[in-house]
């Protein structure tokens, strides 16, 4: 199970033991810069223009990228929604390497 | 007038190649033939390519070929510079100097001029007369664009002095790039910087010979795989400029071309764009 926990994005196993992913936890935090408020959800997610993914995935590779932008509210809606696609892309990527791992 | 920061952070680029003429033939140019033809633009066709751009902030880079060679250019930038969301720009191997030379004082037209046709060890060869002088810093946007050929290093550490007077803000420098047949790099960059390069290139093209968009300037011609390119609709240009007509397609996945690794467009110019 993957959860946000005072600002750190924490893997839990089945005993309880907790894992930090420390660049999902810095991709968190710049978001929550870029975005104010987050929603981490799966419903939300819908198709959006590449070019949001791409940016969520050049902040997360890169993270000084974001460098004090500001973006209106619909950008920030889309932005959003990548960021959900991504973070539960990688849960699920980080999930399938824990099994195949084991 | 505005600058060219300004320019840069908030407008995207456009690259209307006029022609395929030019009266030089650069070893690292693909975009030109030495047969001169399409030499007037077609004003109805430009008129329409404005009107679709009308409501996007586009810098309307023109060239070719050499634009200077075209017989109605005055009329084409007056055209451009009709509407304020666009910018004209003008690239020329100084065949505009020679011809126009009022363009160079419009400070509301940018003016780039690519006079440096190569660096070699002991000298740098002029694509226009030699006794025509690098610009000085100026705020007439009149700019020098200097591709780092294979002897710029070796010219650079020789010849201090000479670098010293292209060292200033009306200079834009330049990688040489894939376009040269002894050009060869292994290395590309970082996938995720040639996805946000596919999605809007640096410069994407409106060819005015086949009057259609071409995705990505640097397979425009003399190259085994060439650009996908569109016609040249309302609905298309809406697409592109809104980030929704290009894709991440099977030569951006093979490209070797330069991009900038801190960002195809830094996050600012993003934000100005899809902030609209």
């Amino acid at each position: 199970m993957i959860e946000v926990m005072n600002d750190r994005v924490v893997m839990i196993d089945a005993t309880g033991n907790m894992d930090e992913m420390s660049d999902m936890t810095v991709l968190y935090k710049n978001m929550r810069t870029l975005l104010g408020d987050i929603t981490i959800d799966k419903t939300i997610i819908e198709p959006t223009e590449d070019i949001y993914d791409y940016i969520v995935e050049k902040i997360y590779l890169t993270p000084e990228y974001i460098d004090g932008a500001s973006f209106k509210d619909k950008p920030k809606e889309k932005l959003l929604i990548a960021f959900n696609k991504f973070f539960f892309a990688m849960i699920e990527k980080h999930e399938n390497t824990r099994r195949h791992t084991d | 007038m505005k600058t060219l920061e300004d320019i840069q952070t908030n407008y995207l680029a456009i690259d209307f190649f006029l022609t395929m003429s030019c009266n030089k033939d650069c070893h690292y140019c693909t975009s030109y033939t030495l047969e001169q033809r399409n030499l007037t633009v077609d004003m109805e066709f430009l008129k329409s390519t404005l009107h679709y751009l009308r409501n996007y902030k586009c810098r309307i880079n023109l060239l070719g070929g050499e634009p200077g060679l075209v017989k109605n250019l005055l009329e084409v930038i007056a055209e451009v510079k009709s509407n304020p969301n666009h910018v004209c720009e003008v690239l020329s191997n100084s065949m505009v100097r020679r011809r126009y030379p009022e363009v160079l004082k419009d400070p509301d037209v940018v003016y780039v001029e690519h006079l440096v046709l190569d660096f070699y060890e002991h000298e740098i060869t002029k694509l226009g007369p030699k006794s025509y002088q690098f610009h000085d810093e100026n705020e007439f946007n009149n700019y020098n664009l200097v591709i780092k050929t294979p002897n710029f290093e070796r010219y650079k550490e020789l010849y201090p002095k000479d670098m010293k007077k292209l060292s200033h803000k009306n200079t834009l420098w330049k990688q040489f790039n894939g376009r040269s047949p002894i050009f060869h790099v292994d290395e590309q960059a970082a996938e995720i910087d040639r996805k946000m390069c596919a999605a809007f290139p640096m410069v994407p093209v409106i060819d005015f010979e086949k009057q259609h968009i071409v995705h990505c300037s640097k397979k425009f011609a003399n190259n085994a795989i060439l650009s996908k390119n569109f016609e040249l609709t309302q609905e298309n240009v809406d697409k592109m400029m809104t980030f929704n007509l290009f894709k991440y397609e099977s030569y951006c996945v093979k490209c070797t071309e330069y991009v900038n690794p801190k960002g195809h467009f830094p996050l600012i110019k993003y934000v100005s764009l899809l902030n609209v």
